[in-house]
């Protein structure tokens, strides 16, 4: 870059830092109303409860859902663009990784607020710290976001440090005195000495090694919220990988559409030039493409089987009341897009904003059908279509708004692109002169953008290694510790094939005595006894025999005994054990099995003669062999119970490379000897 | 750049795994509520329901509503209203299938809903935070989200417990907690008091006993004699509701 160009550039970073016209001030005051509206419709929620929503018993979550996933979804294009294109050395990323990790801040902490919008008690969060359980995905959730989240505010500060070094402005005078001292304290005395580019090249590495698997990672945790429930439609398996590539899709697009606006409002055109979007709206084809492909393989699985009710959630989103909405998606926000950006000609940078935009509204119609289509679609209990409210349109326009409005902000504080990233990828200025012919930072339109690596520093690769060693061995490690833990428990035991009803006659005191219970009949014309033993086969029980005889003794046969013990559940209750016709001797029996050892009362009940008659007697059951009632175990319960600890070391090392990487950066830069001159006097040597 | 940095980015790792090691070998308990203190008598209770005798009334939703102070169209026995395969209609009744692996009970953020010592599925509407997994967790559709504040009650200083969730707290999701309030004073849940068709049983799996308020039963010979079958049980959630259906109803999805 020769001397003017880099005046250019670094005039066109810092623009807009610190300097709010009128224009600014009008767009701004548009969305921060747009903003209060939204607060607004939030506390009406906050003071009527949900009912003020279109969520209802069969429609739980709504829009509130959709715009989370899709909110954090978008943030993922600074990940995708700023850490892949940093690790794989691409040049052309200089001028625009500044707004894609800004986009990424800000979208990011819009989703987080989305999801605050939902719950139905916010003031209750802590507990979500206070009472954490580990099998639950919304655990699984916020810890994912908030690690994502610290991740992204370390990724967009890191390096911004070297630019924060040089002051607001060029001009020094220009710059406000507030902006002047945060810029200074931020900077922890960055001057430029290779100690400091080394811990910083250093940090940046491990950042962008781990905010990669941290997004994969916090999109399949999203798509893990749903795919867990047994609802159709959510349970599947190809549910994370497909969030993963939404995002990606939609974070890409979020990209292009921010850098066309922000190449007008900031006056980049001369360095985000079109083989940018060129570049990215290759990503944006690939990433369509396997989009389609993605629903294609799921949709084809499901609709050919059609289980139920599989086959009429599908139903209704292609010929049902879903159509529009799935046919708009498809045609406008996959297809259309597609077209836009792949068929040759003119106006690329007007195609492709056109077609981001339309695949970011897209995905957001797709998030809106996965979140609401499964609720709709219970057969059991037919409910109305969903119909978000003027609240919940409301809440999503203010958060809709308050994207522009952050960035707007966010770029009033800090430069739009990165400065020192362009001296960067320009081959280490500080170390040798480059030669014109073998820097070309800012392709020309038509140019193609090379996509080869400059020869990188050799500090990054090695710390890269190191890095992905150090990953590659605490998974291990934490695969081995699991092993070790449980591998003696891990026994893949067949649910047991004991009926759930086996009762459980230890487990329970005796039965109290009955209480009041009526009083024998005496029938005028027959006697009965009824008496008990037991059964001489082992664990049958014991056999009980009731006889019934007429007045003169002789035996009544053909009458019907019913058998009741008297049990306690709620009170004194007959239960009947059965029923069995006298024989010739007037004898009826049959075998029973008390559940419970300890007294029983057995009542024989017949009518007989034109008259009922009962007889009863007390006994005392002793089981032998009594079965438990046992609660039904899940196949994998023991393994499952060992999970938390390896997730819990895994998020431990992560959070440990964060502070490894942020104090690691922040301290060799602090520390640094001010062996080399200012840079102003580097400049003037050069 | 060199041995010392290479030495300090090892050093760095050596300890990050000690320290993820020390981690994984401190066991992690989460809590989930306090389950009561157990009863005397500590059942296992079941609900059986015999679809041969439902006619529909409604009646087991309007006791429940009244007893619990719930809106209209909080239903937490709710009849349905369904076909069967040659299209004559016949109804269901759903109250909460206290699921032994209740999906709702894991994905509990904060442990809100959990199992007391006879088996029911309880949410504690102190610590619920609103968040809706349990209903979308839920295969039944049993759970019911309170988006509005509750009508007037009669007992304005009542507190809601997990055993006796009245009045509901806004924000917050109850269900069917098979009237613990009452079977703990020894008396039938509302909806089996009822029911003027005895078509629901309360059961005890300890001691294999139901009982619908007029007739009690062997509860294992009763669910075998009239082949009972739980609602979804493929999905192994284990409900603890027991259909019986006769007449060729299909409950479908």
């Amino acid at each position: 870059m020769d001397g003017p160009t880099r005046q250019r550039y670094e005039a066109a970073a810092t623009r807009s830092v610190g300097r709010c016209g009128p224009t600014w001030w009008l767009i701004a005051a548009g969305l921060a109303a747009l903003v209060a509206f939204g607060l607004y419709a939030y506390a009406v929620q906050v003071r009527e409860g949900h009912s003020v929503t279109g969520v209802s018993h069969s429609v739980f979550w709504g829009v509130y859902i959709a715009n989370f996933v899709f909110f954090i979804g978008i943030s993922y294009g600074g990940a995708i663009v700023s850490a892949i294109l940093r690790l794989t050395h691409a040049r052309w990323r200089a001028p625009i990784a500044r707004l894609a990790e800004g986009t990424a801040l800000v979208t990011l902490g819009v989703g987080a607020a989305s999801v605050l919008v939902d719950v139905g008690r916010p003031d209750r969060m802590l507990n979500l710290f206070l009472y954490a359980q580990p099998g639950s995905p919304i655990t699984w959730d916020w810890i994912a976001i908030n690690t994502y989240l610290v991740g992204t505010v370390i990724f967009f500060f890191l390096p911004l440090i070297p630019d924060l070094a040089r002051g607001p402005k060029a001009d020094a005078d220009a710059s406000p005195t507030l902006l002047r001292r945060l810029y200074r304290a931020l900077s922890f005395g960055w001057h430029g000495a290779p100690q400091q580019e080394r811990s910083l090249l250093r940090a940046m590495t491990i950042m962008s090694i781990l905010i990669i698997p941290l997004a994969v990672t916090v999109h399949s945790v999203l798509a893990w919220l749903f795919a867990v429930t047994v609802q159709s439609g959510w349970h599947s398996t190809i549910f994370a990988p497909l969030f993963v590539l939404g995002a990606m899709l939609s974070g890409v697009a979020m990209v292009i559409l921010v850098l066309a606006v922000a190449r007008r409002a900031y006056g980049l055109g001369e360095f985000v030039t079109p083989s940018h979007f060129r570049n990215l709206s290759y990503l944006l084809i690939a990433l369509d493409a396997a989009y389609i492909y993605f629903m294609i393989s799921e949709y084809l699985t499901e609709g050919y089987v059609q289980e139920e009710p599989l086959g009429l959630m599908l139903r209704a989103l292609i010929v049902g009341p879903y159509a529009t909405w799935f046919w708009t998606f498809v045609v406008g926000g996959l297809l259309l897009p597609l077209a836009l950006v792949a068929l040759p000609g003119r106006w690329l940078i007007g195609r492709a904003a056109l077609a981001s935009t339309l695949v970011v509204g897209g995905m957001w119609l797709k998030r809106f059908l996965i979140v609401i289509l499964p609720g709709v679609l219970q057969p059991v209990a037919p409910a109305d279509l969903y119909k978000p409210t003027w609240v919940e349109i409301g809440i999503t326009v203010g958060s809709i708004a308050a994207i522009p409005l952050g960035l707007m902000v966010l770029f009033a504080i800090f430069p739009v692109m990165s400065v020192h990233e362009m001296e960067e990828v320009e081959g280490q200025p500080r170390r040798a002169v480059p030669s014109p012919a073998a820097t070309r930072p800012f392709p020309s339109a038509r140019d193609r953008v090379p996509l080869e690596a400059p020869a990188p520093a050799r500090a990054p690769r090695r710390v890269g290694g190191l890095v992905a060693a150090l990953a590659a061995t605490v998974v291990l490690v934490g695969a081995g510790l699991w092993q070790g833990l449980i591998s003696p428990q891990v026994s893949l035991q067949l649910p047991s094939g004991a009926l759930p009803h086996q009762a459980a006659p230890n487990a329970v005191a005796p039965a109290s005595e009955p209480a009041a219970l009526p009083a024998p009949v005496t029938p005028t014309t027959t006697t009965a006894s009824v008496r008990v033993e037991p059964s001489k086969k082992a664990g049958a029980g014991y056999v009980v025999e009731a006889q019934v005889l007429g007045k003169d003794g002789s035996a009544v046969n053909e009458v019907v005994v019913r058998f009741y013990d008297v049990v306690d559940l709620l009170g004194a209750r007959e239960m009947l054990i059965g029923s069995e016709p006298t024989d010739g001797q007037g004898r009826a029996s049959l075998t029973y099995l008390p559940a419970e050892t300890g007294s029983h009362t057995v009542i024989a009940r017949y009518v007989a003669r034109s008259a009922p008659g009962e007889a009863r007697t007390s006994f005392r059951a002793d089981l032998s062999a009594p079965s438990t009632y046992e609660r039904e175990q899940l196949p994998l319960a023991d393994v499952s119970e060992s999970l938390p600890q390896v997730a819990a070391a895994v998020l431990l090392a992560v959070w440990a490379l964060f502070a490894f990487a942020l104090v690691g950066a922040v301290r060799g830069i602090a520390t640094a000897p001010r062996l080399i001159a200012t840079r102003k006097h580097r400049e003037e040597q050069v | 750049m060199g041995s010392v940095s290479r030495r300090k980015v090892l050093g760095s790792s050596v300890a990050g795994i000690g320290a993820v090691a020390a981690a994984s070998l401190v066991p992690i308990r989460f809590e989930a509520a306090a389950a009561p203190a157990p009863a005397k008598k500590v059942r296992q209770w079941v609900m059986v329901i015999d679809l041969r005798r439902c006619d529909g009334c409604k009646k087991c939703t309007e006791a429940c509503q009244k007893v619990h102070h719930l809106p209209k169209d909080t239903e937490w026995i709710k009849v349905q209203e369904l076909k069967n395969k040659r299209g004559q209609p016949f109804f269901m009744p759903r109250p909460c299938m206290q699921c032994e692996n209740a999906p709702c009970v894991r994905v509990c953020p904060v442990g809100a809903s959990f199992h007391d010592a006879e088996g029911l599925v309880l949410v504690d509407q102190d610590r619920c935070i609103g968040c809706r997994m349990c209903m979308a967790a839920c295969p039944f559709g049993a759970r019911y989200f309170v988006d509005e504040d509750p009508p007037a009650h009669v007992d304005p200083f009542s507190h809601p417990t997990p055993q006796y969730p009245v009045p509901q707290q806004k924000g917050t999701v109850g269900k069917c907690m098979l009237c613990v309030h009452y079977t703990a004073e020894g008396k039938l849940p509302a909806c089996i008091e009822e029911c003027g068709m005895y078509a629901l049983y309360l059961g005890d799996l300890v001691s294999d006993v139901a009982t619908n308020g007029k007739e009690t039963v062997r509860l294992s010979k009763f669910l075998d004699e009239n082949d009972a079958f739980r609602w979804k049980e493929e999905l192994s959630t284990g409900p603890r509701v027991y259909y019986i259906a006769g007449h060729g109803q299909d409950l479908g999805w």
